[in-house]
């Protein structure tokens, strides 16, 4: 990936902050998110990266990436984040802004074999709204 | 003779591993053992009186404690011996804990081990002899090497506690380091405000004497009373006529690179070292003086309307006596050219942090505003790189140099504040901000930068117009190569120690580590303190260290002094090395071995078959000697003997293996 690279307007970031209430600048990719999720290995990027990425300002990637519709907003990152950043209210607040269509991605129920049962179940409900 | 053995349980330290009862009745049974027997802890109260105790019933005249290292409680014994009016170097220890429950599992041989031990123990006691301490006079008077932030503190201290300092600078002005910087971490104060202030303090004190462009040149004597000499460089302007106007330095026709700008802006020949250099008073550069290079020129002299430039001013040698010596002679910062990945040096947009700490200075080259050197543009885009020759076994220091996080922290603050549009991108291994309210900076920091934890590898120049650099790099987040295009690269390069730092290890007598930072005495216990009595380490040359570490070093320096000024007098050190006269040869080999410069030669008069003849025998300044044994260890008549490690004791410790 090479900087300078395309980043999220300010108008963008600050929609984000006003859905979440949170600041993802305050995260030091610890990684106690991803470490205590029960889904990280059905995602594509990670929980921490997910920050790592909305900190860097590449929301494209973050809109696109499936780990929104696999994430079960079960809250384990949230309860556990040290820095008060709450992930899943992060992913929500992504959720959110695609499915307020600010976005051109079109989403879709994630259906993979193997995948667990509350996940499948917990995207359809994101989906389905 | 009468000994006494006592072996100490150490809680279950000892006894775990140790069978003691076995170990006292076992040495009970040795010829000369007056008392033999064991105790919970012989080092508190009631262990202490069990001995005192056992002296008097017994009426024991040495004694021999198998106990911890003689490095721990050598001194608490001691001093209970001289209570009960024998000398201290009666008691003999044998290191039962660390060299044998601490080390071994299996009972039975540590037990056999701890019984050896303390017959050794008791083999050399039985042939110590009595040693003593003399009171050595104290010159109070303290000589602090180096101007910076840590020696402007310790010659304060020192001399607001009533005793006069003499505070030496290799530069023209004291201020060092710190007098460089713009802001400082954690509280972002400028530099300049809370280091001025002191620098102004100390030139004002009445027990402070500057001695400016002045260098050690060497030093003899022992603690209380060495004798240094010191170079005072002709600066070729006389400060006592000066009055500073700066007339000779707007007149002055040869400009040249400004070291203290880190060679961004350009000075005259005849200079100060920056606005408020204490003392304020010019000196020439000889070295580019035109009129020292042709004996032309002379602008400088025609314009001082006081006649104080001096072509003619000579060098000048000074003897001082001090009772104290503090190094704080400071740190310098690598130029990483080797680490070629880098471009440093080859590039004019690769700089180093102190290059952009003075760029960013509002009284710097560049007036606080951050520019590209190659065209003086302001940069869109800024790369910084961390641990550049730190933590680098392989062509760097292997050591950490524990304040370029913070103070990269502390660019990436002011960059966003001061300049909002300039990205920062920060390439860590590690980010360590322990200190109080260094994490609370370090969060700041993150808010207005981009760290991305992996080292870079490789800096490309693009060959685009602009000239940019291509950052290459990786983040261990994404687990994803990143590359930036940055219009200016920042190294955090490593504090390594001066570079003649070893040479006056060498005048001092004191030593350094394997990275050639001066030594304490002790890691943890004895910071401020040399090998050498009286001479004291504070701030960044003893180890990479911040401005609160350093100058709470210097206070910490200070304050031993003055402890040794206001007692007045020093214990000298009693093991020292004793000359049997009845066997030296006089070959006078142990002269040049001894570092101290302890050995002379002396006359004595002997009558040998009727007549009286004289002979050349060594001698000992039981001052100057530190006890190190070099003399001992060569002298080939075994006339040579170091007090406490007697030839007599350590043989007898042998034999009784």
């Amino acid at each position: 990936m090479r900087f300078p690279q395309k980043v999220a307007s300010a108008a963008l970031q600050a929609e984000l902050r006003s859905i979440t209430q949170k600041d993802v600048k305050d995260c030091y990719q610890c990684m106690k998110c991803s470490s205590g999720c029960p889904f990280v290995a059905e995602m594509d990027y990670k929980p921490h990266q997910l920050m790592q990425l909305i900190k860097l300002g590449l929301f494209d990637r973050v809109l696109k990436s499936q780990s929104l519709w696999v994430c079960a907003s079960c809250l384990a990152c949230s309860s556990r984040c040290p820095r008060d950043i709450e992930p899943a209210a992060i992913i929500e607040g992504f959720r959110a802004m695609v499915l307020r269509g600010k976005s051109e991605d079109k989403m879709r129920a994630v259906h993979r074999p193997g995948m667990p049962r509350q996940a499948i179940i917990a995207s359809m409900r994101k989906n389905t709204r | 003779m009468r000994i006494g053995v006592f072996i100490c349980w150490c809680g279950s330290n000892i006894k775990h591993t140790v069978d003691v009862e076995r170990v006292a009745r076992e040495i009970g049974r040795l010829p000369h053992v007056a008392y033999s027997g064991d105790a919970q802890y012989l080092c508190s109260e009631v262990g202490q009186s069990e001995i005192g105790r056992a002296i008097d019933e017994h009426k024991l005249d040495r004694v021999v404690v198998g106990a911890c290292s003689p490095r721990m409680h050598e001194a608490t014994f001691q001093q209970l011996m001289i209570s009960k009016g024998l000398n201290p170097f009666y008691v003999e220890i044998a290191n039962l804990r660390e060299h044998c429950s601490w080390v071994h599992t299996d009972k039975e041989k540590a037990t056999v081990k701890a019984i050896d031990l303390v017959r050794k123990a008791v083999a050399k006691i039985k042939h110590a002899i009595p040693l003593f301490s003399e009171q050595l006079g104290v010159n109070k008077r303290a000589l602090v090497i180096g101007g910076g932030i840590a020696g402007i503190q310790a010659a304060i201290d020192i001399a607001d506690a009533g005793y006069p300092v003499d505070l030496l600078e290799r530069d023209s002005s004291i201020g060092g380091k710190m007098a460089q910087f713009d802001k400082t971490f954690p509280t972002l104060d400028c530099s300049a405000c809370i280091l001025t202030p002191k620098m102004v303090e100390t030139a004002a004190h009445g027990n402070v004497t500057l001695l400016t462009s002045s260098q050690v040149e060497s030093v003899s004597g022992y603690v209380g009373n060495f004798s240094v000499t010191i170079r005072r460089r002709a600066t070729s302007v006389k400060a006592d006529l000066c009055n500073g106007c700066g007339e000779c330095i707007t007149k002055c026709p040869k400009t040249v690179d400004n070291e203290f700008d880190q060679g961004q802006s350009k000075r005259k020949a005849i200079h100060t070292l920056f606005p408020q250099a204490v003392p304020n008073k010019p000196v020439i550069d000889r070295e580019n003086c035109i009129y020292f290079k042709t004996g032309k020129c002379g602008m400088c002299k025609r314009v001082c309307i006081v006649g104080a430039i001096d072509y003619e001013m000579q060098d000048e040698l000074l003897e001082r006596a001090y009772g104290a010596i503090i190094v704080a002679t400071g740190f310098d910062l690598s130029k990483p050219t080797h680490l070629g990945e880098y471009h440093y040096g080859q590039h004019p947009d690769v700089v180093t942090s102190l290059d952009l700490e003075r760029m960013l200075n509002a009284s710097g080259p560049t007036n606080g505003k951050v520019i590209r050197p190659s065209n003086g543009q302001e940069p869109k885009r800024i790369a910084f790189i961390q641990c550049v020759g730190s933590r680098d076994r392989h062509k760097g220091n292997p050591y950490c140099s524990k304040v370029c996080c913070l103070y990269t922290a502390k660019h990436a603050l002011l960059l966003s504040e001061k300049f909002p549009d300039i990205e920062s991108y920060i390439f860590y291994i590690d980010v360590r901000a322990a200190g109080k309210n260094y994490e609370e900076f370090y969060e700041k920091a993150r808010q207005g930068a981009s760290y991305l934890r992996g080292q870079v590898s490789k800096i490309e120049p693009m060959g685009d117009r602009e000239k940019r650099l291509l950052v290459r790099g990786f983040d261990a987040s994404l687990g994803e190569a990143i590359e930036i295009e940055a219009d200016l690269v920042v190294l955090a390069t490593s504090m390594e120690p001066k570079g003649d730092a070893k040479q006056l290890a060498g005048i001092l007598g004191i030593s350094t580590d394997q990275n050639g930072f001066y030594t304490e005495a002790h890691v943890k216990l004895k910071p401020f303190e040399t090998q050498r009595q009286g001479i004291f380490l504070a701030g960044a040359c003893q180890g990479p260290k911040d401005i609160p570490e350093a100058v709470t070093q210097a206070s910490g320096a200070a304050a031993k002094a003055i402890i040794m000024f206001n007692r007045g007098q020093v214990k000298s050190v009693p093991t020292t090395a004793i000359v049997n006269q009845d066997l030296c040869s006089g070959c006078m080999q142990c002269r040049p071995v001894c570092p101290y410069e302890a050995v002379s030669s002396e006359n004595i008069a002997e009558r040998v078959a009727g007549q009286t003849r004289q002979r050349v025998v060594a001698k000992v300044n039981r001052a100057l000697c530190q006890g190190c044994g070099a003399c001992a260890g060569l002298c080939r008549s075994g006339a040579m003997d170091i007090g406490g490690f007697t030839s007599r004791q350590l043989l007898a410790e042998v034999d009784s293996l």
